[in-house]
C-alpha cells in the first residue's frame, strides 16, 4: 500500500508536485497503470483548490481543505491551506525548506 | 388706477431660512431667532447632512464589498465541499460598519464556529512563549552544568 501525506497551498506548483508524487509512487512500486490513474485523482483535486485558494487568499480570506485520494494500492492525504492562515511553525517551515 | 406702492415688497431671499424638520417645534424655533443664529444653524445643519451622506456612502461601499466576499468565501466553500473535501473556509474584515467574522465549512471547526488567531489575523504568542521556555531551560541547564 503507497500512503503519502501532501501539504500543499495557493502557491503550489501543480507540476513540481506531479513529479514529486510520480518519483515516490514509482519508487513505492506502484503499477504504471495504477501511478497514471493516481496522477489523475491528485491532478483532479489539486488544480481547483489551487484556483480557490488563489481567490481566497487575493481577498483576505482563509481557506483550509483535507481530503483522501484513495485508490487500489495507495492512499494520498492531502492538507491545503491558504498561505496566510498557517501556523507559526508551518511558515517557519516553509521559509526553511523554501515551498 | 390703483396704487402699487402701497402695497408691502417682499424682498427675494438670497440666503435659505428654512430646514426640513419633522418636527414643527423645531422649525417654530427656529424662525424665532435672529438672521444670524438662523443662518449659522442651517449651515451647521447642512453640514451634518453631508457628514451623514459621506458616511451613508462609505458604508455602503464597505457592505458591497463585504457582500461580494462573502458570496466568494460562501460560493468556494460550497463548491469545495461538492467535490468530497473537508473544508474550513472563514473571513475577518473590520470596515465602517464593525467588525466580522464568518467561518464556514463542513467540518467540526466551522461547526465550531471559533475562529483561530490565525484565521482573524492576530498574531499568536504561544510560539514564541514556547521558544523563550526552551531558551530558559538551556540556561538554566548550563548554568547548572558547570
Amino acid at each position: 500500500m503507497f500512503r503519502a501525506k501532501l501539504k500543499l497551498s495557493e502557491r503550489t506548483d501543480i507540476d513540481l508536485e506531479i513529479s514529486l508524487l510520480r518519483k515516490k509512487a514509482e519508487r513505492g512500486r506502484l503499477p504504471k497503470t495504477v501511478v497514471e490513474s493516481l496522477i489523475t485523482d491528485f491532478t483532479s483535486v489539486v488544480a481547483p483548490l489551487i484556483e480557490s485558494g488563489r481567490l481566497m487568499q487575493s481577498q483576505g480570506s482563509s481557506f483550509n481543505v483535507t481530503r483522501s485520494i484513495k485508490g487500489s494500492g495507495y492512499e494520498v492525504r492531502l492538507e491545503f491551506a491558504t498561505g496566510n492562515n498557517q501556523s507559526f511553525f508551518a511558515k517557519l517551515k516553509s521559509l526553511i525548506l523554501g515551498h | 388706477m390703483s396704487d402699487d406702492k402701497s402695497l408691502p415688497v417682499i424682498k427675494p431671499s438670497p440666503i435659505q431660512t428654512s430646514v426640513a424638520s419633522n418636527t414643527s417645534t423645531a422649525f417654530e424655533l427656529l424662525s424665532m431667532l435672529p438672521e444670524e443664529q438662523r443662518n449659522a444653524l442651517i449651515e451647521e445643519h447642512t453640514r451634518g447632512m453631508l457628514d451623514i451622506n459621506r458616511k451613508a456612502t462609505e458604508m455602503h461601499v464597505d457592505v458591497a464589498a463585504l457582500n461580494a466576499a462573502l458570496g466568494t468565501v460562501s460560493n468556494t466553500t460550497v463548491q469545495a465541499a461538492k467535490d468530497g473535501n473537508s473544508v474550513t473556509a472563514s473571513h475577518t474584515q473590520t470596515t465602517s460598519i464593525g467588525r466580522t467574522e464568518v467561518i464556514m465549512g463542513n467540518t467540526d471547526a466551522a461547526r465550531v464556529g471559533k475562529l483561530t488567531k490565525s484565521q482573524t489575523g492576530e498574531f499568536n504568542w504561544t510560539p514564541i512563549y514556547i521558544i523563550i521556555g526552551i531558551i530558559a531551560l538551556v540556561m538554566i541547564a548550563s548554568s547548572l552544568a558547570k
